[in-house]
This record gives C-alpha cells, sequence and structure tokens, in this order.
C-alpha cells in the first residue's frame, strides 16, 4: 500500500470510530466478550468490514497471489483483522534463513559483550 | 583515552551479561532435561521459515501438510516472511487451536515438557534492527544451560541459554502451541483457551468451537465465562434450547456476568418467551458504562417482542409437570 492509500484508509478509520450508529446487537459473541476493549460491539463491526479492506489491500500490495486474499483474509478474526489495519506495516514478518554477513559478526560481538541483553531482562 | 574508556565499558556489559535474569533462573529450576526427538523437520527455504515451522507443529498434531503447502496460505513475498496473525488463521484453517502462550518461560518449559513442541518468534538482530525469525523448540536442557530447536536448515540447534532468552525477549517474548479443540493444552487457563478458540466462532467454523467451549467447561466447570461461550455457539447453531441452558449455567455460577445475561435474554426472547426473560430483566441492575448501549438495544427488543408460543425446552417442561404432580416445590427458583 502507497503513503497514500495508507493515509486515507487512516483518515476513513478515524472518522469511522468517531461516529456512534444505532446498528442492532442482539447476542454478543465469544470473541467480543474476552477481548478487553472499552468500544462498543456495535463500532466493531463496522470497522470490520474497514479492517478486512485494508489488510485485504495491503497483502496485495506486497505480492501476496490476488487468488488468494480473499480466503486467507477470510480466516482472519475480526479482532486480528482490526489490530493487523492498525499495524501490518510494522508487525514482524518471520522469515530469514540466518542473518548473514557483516551483520552476523556485527551481532555475534554485540551478543558477546551484552549489548543485546543489555538490561537483563531473561 | 578513548580507546580504555570503550574497553571498561564493554567489560562492564560483558560482566552485565553473565548475570542470570528471572527467566534464566527459571531454566537453571527446571529439573531433568526433556528432548522431543519424535518431532518432525522441515528445512526451510529462502525465507521460509514461517511455513516450515508451522509445518512441524501442524504434523506434529496429527495434521498431513507440508511448507509447500502452507507457503500459499501465509507467506507475503513483499515481507520476504509471515505475520503471526496468519500462522494463527492458517492454523485454525487445519482444524487445529493456535493457543499463544504467555510472555515468560514457565509455561514454554511446561508445555516442552506435556509433550508439544512450541513455535515461537525470534528476533535475531537488535530491538532497533530487527531480523525475525520462526522456530520451534523441542527440548531444553538445565544443567547444560541449552535450549534445543528446529530452526531453519538445522534439524538439531542447540542455543545457549542466554541467547535463546535474549532472542525471545526482543521479539516480544511471543510463542504458540498447536492442538486439538478438544485439548486445551497443559499450561491454559480459560480466557486464554477462549480467546483461542472464539475466532472459529465468528469466522462460522462452529462445529470446531463447539468442541472447543465443551472442552472448556469439562476442563473448568466452575467458569461462568466458559459456559457462557458454549451458549454462544449453540445460539449460533440455533439450538436455542441447549443456548438458554448454558447461559442459565452460566448465571447460576455468576450473575454479574453481563454477556451471559443479555445474551439469554435475546435467546428467550428470539423463542418467543418475553416472560420468561422478564426475571432476568427485573433483577439485571445498571449495566457497566462499556455494556450500556448493548443492554439499552436488547431492552428496546424486548419491549417490541410478542409473546408468542413460547415452546419450553425439554428440562423445563418435566420440571413443570414434577411441580404440577406435588406442591412440595411450591415456586421456580427465580434469579436473584
Amino acid at each position: 500500500m502507497n503513503k497514500f492509500n495508507a493515509a486515507v484508509m487512516s483518515v476513513v478509520v478515524v472518522a469511522m470510530l468517531g461516529m456512534s450508529l444505532p446498528v442492532h446487537a442482539g447476542i454478543v459473541g465469544t470473541e467480543q466478550m474476552v477481548t478487553e476493549q472499552t468500544r462498543t460491539v456495535a463500532l466493531d463491526k463496522i470497522n470490520g468490514v474497514l479492517a478486512s479492506d485494508a489488510v485485504a489491500a495491503q497483502l496485495e500490495a506486497w505480492d501476496v497471489p490476488a487468488a488468494v486474499v480473499a480466503e486467507r483474509v477470510a480466516a482472519l478474526s475480526d479482532q486480528e483483522l482490526q489490530e493487523l489495519a492498525g499495524s501490518i506495516e510494522t508487525d514482524p514478518a518471520g522469515g530469514v534463513l540466518a542473518v548473514i554477513g557483516v551483520v552476523f559478526v556485527v551481532l555475534v560481538i554485540l551478543e558477546l559483550v551484552g549489548v543485546t541483553n543489555i538490561f537483563n531482562r531473561t | 583515552m578513548f580507546i580504555r574508556a570503550t574497553i571498561s565499558c564493554l567489560l562492564v556489559l560483558a560482566m552485565a551479561g553473565c548475570a542470570a535474569g528471572p527467566e534464566h533462573l527459571v531454566l537453571r529450576a527446571a529439573g531433568e532435561p526433556v528432548e522431543l526427538v519424535d518431532v518432525p523437520f522441515f528445512a526451510q527455504d529462502e525465507f521460509q521459515c514461517g511455513p516450515a515451522a508451522l509445518a512441524t507443529v501442524l504434523v506434529h498434531e496429527g495434521i498431513e501438510v507440508t511448507p509447500q503447502a502452507l507457503k500459499p496460505q501465509i507467506y507475503i513475498p513483499g515481507r520476504r516472511g509471515s505475520l503471526q496473525a496468519e500462522l494463527l488463521a492458517a492454523t485454525r484453517r487445519h482444524g487445529r487451536v493456535p493457543y499463544i502462550l504467555p510472555a515468560s518461560l514457565a509455561p514454554m518449559l511446561e508445555e516442552v515438557r506435556a509433550g508439544r513442541p512450541v513455535l515461537l518468534l525470534q528476533n535475531l538482530g537488535l530491538e532497533r534492527w530487527p531480523v525475525w525469525h520462526y522456530a520451534v523448540l523441542v527440548g531444553f536442557d538445565p544443567e547444560r544451560d541449552r535450549f534445543m530447536l528446529r530452526s531453519g536448515t538445522t534439524q538439531r540447534l542447540q542455543t545457549r541459554a542466554p541467547a535463546y532468552l535474549a532472542r525471545w525477549d526482543r521479539a516480544g517474548r511471543w510463542s504458540m502451541v498447536v492442538v486439538s479443540p478438544s485439548d486445551p493444552p497443559v499450561s491454559a487457563d480459560v480466557l486464554g483457551w477462549l480467546r483461542a478458540v472464539a475466532p472459529f466462532e465468528s469466522t462460522g467454523n462452529l462445529d470446531v468451537a463447539a468442541e472447543g467451549y465443551e472442552a472448556a467447561v469439562r476442563r473448568w466447570p466452575d467458569e461462568a465465562i466458559a459456559w457462557t461461550a458454549l451458549g454462544n455457539v449453540r445460539y449460533l447453531q440455533q439450538d436455542l434450547h441447549a443456548a438458554e441452558e448454558s447461559y442459565t449455567r452460566a448465571l447460576s455460577i455468576s450473575d454479574s456476568l453481563w454477556t451471559a445475561r443479555n445474551n439469554l435474554v435475546n435467546t428467550l426472547v428470539d423463542r418467543g418467551c418475553v416472560g420468561l426473560a422478564d426475571p432476568w430483566i427485573r433483577s439485571a441492575g445498571e449495566p457497566p458504562p462499556e455494556f450500556a448501549t448493548t443492554w439499552q438495544q436488547t431492552l428496546t427488543d424486548v419491549a417490541a417482542a410478542e409473546e408468542l408460543s413460547c415452546d419450553r425446552s425439554e428440562s423445563q417442561q418435566e420440571q413443570d409437570q414434577r411441580l404440577t404432580a406435588s406442591d412440595e416445590f411450591p415456586s421456580q427458583p427465580v434469579p436473584q
């Protein structure tokens, strides 16, 4: 997704968040029940549609074959889609085979001298 | 002068690196070494540790799948990798539940000791310049201070504990196990399990969701939230009697669970039993702010609903008959 599309999407999402439409809520699903959030269920349902569009657009922009984008987005839950819509560009994408070359040497040195574990949280 | 300062600085850092942090102490106290030697291994192709790691844990759970088959489900060419959320989604597409472990070492070790490999995200780079990688934890050795992994193209990678812990810590301490819907992980808690199963419900895979919630009420029969979840899937399966029973059970455990109360009232109204919903509304009290809109909507629906021929559940009918037959139980219990 280019910067412009991302900006437009952000504006739309923010605008929708500010709106409060009377939507029939009825049964509260388990996903909403177990998700720690203060937003109302009705708003989540509206945002869900936008979120899946935003995630689909981003996957296509990253060369995921168009034929599989729809089924991949459909496999994500509402909550996952909303989180992804907000952070997909910076979310970790695990993939490397190995760290190579200069980067590797630098990392080994840093790890040996403890820089990469400087706060000793582990 | 500059060189001396640098050297002393490095020495201080090296010493800091030697001290064992809290998680490292957890490993040291973990007892006998464990290694799951029967966990399969798939050597990854370039950038495709996601499909390889996911295939490893899925095959171990009895799913016949290969990294090549998973690639179209989780690989993103433009990122040269796979997102955590898509690993979760792909696991569900194969009928298994991805359970995210809490951000501490103890549950990881507990799962491995119980025979479950743990898929984890590692950051092989720095916090500032991350290098993301998925690997599968298959063993640990407290005495030798090592973790054993299926990783990349290495079938049995032994990693020193400080390095392993640091890479996991820098990746947000994210890890998951893959289990059958009827078999919550040994380290699971009720809320974590419901969170893991709920996406089956919201993506319309109701049979698997039901299996997961049934397992939840078996394992945590005193948790109102588990009965509520079971009620939700019964409602979606259009088994309104079963939904009503589950919600009622939930409210008998905790009458302050607003989701259960709201959904029970909706279920009764859907069945045309407005009269039966009435006591639950009268005993409701004031909903918490985040629930106010939903509850108001429910009250509006109730007001608009008509009392139809309320076909009562079989158990209630039996109860009614008993009540008619004998006056020992003068009235049905009314919810508090």
